[in-house]
């Protein structure tokens, strides 16, 4: 078994589900591969840990999976045979509202439009029309604007134009690349609760709906509405999956090796250097850690171009984390809601507190300037509805996420410690206060997770950024995470960046590292056993 | 005018493509291959249902120098592009009844390759796709789609 004094053909810094596909993919390549990790577990947000009582499984931070059956990472790598299992909820989403009244997102569409039409039957209808136009590009766009290194969004504006496609869609249309999310919505659908609902799903996606120019990108998002699945017994499954695969291949993952530079001669990355000493890349270092980190703290200054430094040092990261509570339950939750839409109660994810897309305004005007709502705006889970050995028999786990900043506007990131515990209340009783009998003895126990929290143990989410970059037209496609940098090669031959701060972004979708696969097998003439046309 | 599928079908097409300036001048120079795929849906009549057709067309230097049938499905070494669609989608564009781009919006041709690379061909992809389901004068022996 290769050592680290050995060195190896390539070394992935960082055991993220980026970097380990990468490295999966590289070793059945026929590389030696190393993946360096500074943590004890590999899996970086793909992490389940029994943070409020033993036998109680929560994702810490991936959750939602909505590219399994979609990205082809998932066959390329056998990760079915390896261990991941998935469960398709039936109900995907829904939201309850302060009426009472509810809407639900179910796999079967024609479930879904029953749901709008409660609300209107004309959105209804135009859902229907959307959903089955996006479904049908949606796996050509999928492979365009994202398995794929970036090309210009003056490159696809241009060839949808030259293709007059503004002429055989109802949805797609050149403005989109001016329009904010909220802008589609408004111009397609006229009931606002189910605006607040489709703006809900683009919220949780870090798609921020009043962002001008987003709305370019909605109809890949809307597409995997119906695809939003959860890895049975827990994320960190999908990680131990990709280590066998590494290791079945011949390559070698080691926990705690934190890297502390990146070992450039002769102007070419040749290795790192680590707690235990040097380890040779014989022919390439790919570091899956944001842009910052591998470029200001892990290269020395002067082997870094001072125009990329400067272009690095102003990489922007998203105005919003996530404040987030885990509960240990007694049983799953019943909703008032559901005397008006039954299907509630079994939604996976709900949305409690968005009913209009002001509301969405409302919400991240607030912590863009810092500031709690007194009443927070709920993205609630509860994986044991459809993965009950999450819990122990009869009990259930929940996930409570609320859009949050990531420094207060009194105090600063640190005043979170004083605030977690009062805010982590509110959310759990807004909650519960919408359940049968207030939820009375339904929650055993619950903790919270600041975003400082989050940046702390998760050090990629700097400014508790889970996508690794702001979501906006100027960090998207070849300007993510800078245009020298965008196409996953560096200034420094030998060093590719393989993580969530390339295009197209965080969340589980594997396609910085399989964009970087595409790059790296170009630049070392590797065959594609992964790419047969 | 040939009839489709025959080998003088695929000789027509290439005489027009490479007979066509504006592709000439748009056309990437490089070499792509490419295969289509036309599966036979029970509906053609010249597909039977469970058959395939498969044919490949080699473009280089901005024209067409292979357009011919294969006898078997392509293996996939050294291809850029696999277009795949039930006959009578195929068929139906060749008639002229079908527009492509909104067979291949509509998820009826499945695309397998690079797509930036069409994006970035966007101007040559237009002009082969309307030659293939607008200009190309096709006998039809046993009968024309819309079929019944």
């Amino acid at each position: 078994m290769a050592m680290l004094s050995d060195g190896f053909d390539a070394i992935v810094i960082g055991a993220g589900h980026n970097g380990m596909a990468l490295a999966a993919y590289l070793a059945k390549s026929g590389l030696s591969v190393a993946v360096l990790e500074r943590r004890t577990e590999e899996g970086g947000g793909l992490c389940t840990e029994e943070v409020t009582e033993p036998n109680f499984l929560h994702n810490l931070h991936s959750n939602y999976h909505s590219l399994v059956g979609i990205c082809p990472v998932y066959d390329d790598l056998a990760l079915h045979d390896n261990g991941v299992e998935y469960v398709h909820p039936a109900v995907q989403m829904g939201s309850i509202f302060s009426d009472g009244s509810a809407l639900t997102i179910h796999t079967d569409m024609e479930k879904t439009a029953a749901s709008f039409a409660r609300f209107s039957r004309k959105d209804a209808d135009t859902w229907l029309r959307l959903f089955a136009e996006v479904s049908g590009y949606l796996d050509l766009m999928v492979r365009t604007l994202m398995y794929a290194p970036p090309i210009t969004l003056r490159d696809i504006t241009r060839a949808l134009a030259s293709w007059g496609v503004e002429d055989k869609s109802e949805f797609l249309t050149a403005r989109l690349r001016s329009m904010s999310v909220a802008d589609f919505l408004d111009r397609h659908f006229e009931n606002d609760r189910i605006k607040a609902m489709l703006a809900f799903h683009a919220a949780i996606c870090a798609y921020q709906p009043h962002v001008p120019g987003l709305a370019v990108t909605y109809p890949v998002l809307l597409g995997k509405i119906t695809n939003w699945q959860l890895c049975k017994g827990g994320s960190h499954r999908l990680a131990h999956a990709l280590m066998r695969v590494i290791v079945k291949a011949g390559g070698r993952v080691f926990p705690q090796v934190p890297v502390e530079k990146i070992v450039v001669e002769g102007g070419r990355a040749v290795g790192v250097m680590t707690p235990d000493g040097f380890v040779r890349a014989r022919r390439l270092v790919a570091s899956s850690l944001d842009v910052n980190q591998t470029f200001q703290s892990l290269l020395e200054p002067g082997a870094v171009p001072a125009r990329t430094l400067e272009e690095v040092a102003g990489v922007q990261y998203q105005d919003a984390s996530l404040f987030n509570v885990h509960l240990a339950m007694n049983g799953l939750p019943r909703y008032r809601a559901a005397a008006f839409d039954p299907d509630i109660d079994r939604a996976w994810i709900l949305n409690l507190g968005f009913e209009s897309l002001a509301d969405f305004e409302d919400e991240f005007a607030s912590v863009r300037a810092g500031r709690l709502p007194a009443v927070p705006r709920l993205n609630a889970a509860v994986n044991s509805l459809y993965d009950p050995t999450d819990a122990p028999p009869g009990m259930a786990t929940g996930l409570l996420r609320v859009f949050a900043p990531f420094a207060l506007a009194d105090g600063g990131a640190e005043a979170w410690s004083r605030e977690a515990r009062a805010y982590g209340e509110r959310a759990v009783e807004r909650w519960l206060g919408a359940m049968v009998d207030g939820g009375a003895g339904l929650v055993r126990r619950w903790i919270t997770e600041t975003p400082l929290e989050i940046s702390q143990k998760m050090i990629n989410y700097r400014y508790g950024d889970w996508m690794v970059g702001r979501i906006h037209p100027k960090s998207l496609l070849e300007n993510r995470p800078t245009q020298e940098l965008a196409q996953y090669r560096t200034p420094i031959p030998g060093l590719y960046l393989c993580g969530a701060s390339q295009h197209p972004h965080g969340y589980i979708t594997f396609a910085p590292g399989y964009n970087a696969l595409t790059v790296i097998a170009e630049d070392l003439g590797l065959e594609k056993w992964w790419a047969q046309v | 005018m040939s009839a489709i599928y025959s080998d003088a079908w695929y000789d027509d097409m290439k005489a027009l493509i490479n007979g066509s300036p504006e592709f000439r001048k748009q056309a990437p120079r490089q070499r792509v291959v490419m295969t289509l795929e036309v599966l036979g849906d029970g509906a053609s009549p010249y597909v039977p249902q469970g058959q395939d057709v498969h044919f490949l067309v080699v473009l280089e230097e901005g024209a067409v120098q292979e357009y011919r049938p294969l006898p078997e499905r392509h293996d996939g070494k050294g291809l850029g592009f696999r277009f795949t669609a039930p006959a009578t989608v195929w068929e139906s564009i060749a008639a002229g009844g079908v527009d492509p781009i909104t067979a291949g919006l509509r998820g009826q041709i499945k695309i397998r390759g690079d797509m930036r690379f069409l994006m970035q061909n966007a101007d040559a992809v237009k002009i082969l796709v309307d030659l293939y389901g607008k200009q190309i004068s096709t006998e039809w022996p046993k009968g024309k789609p819309p079929y019944g």
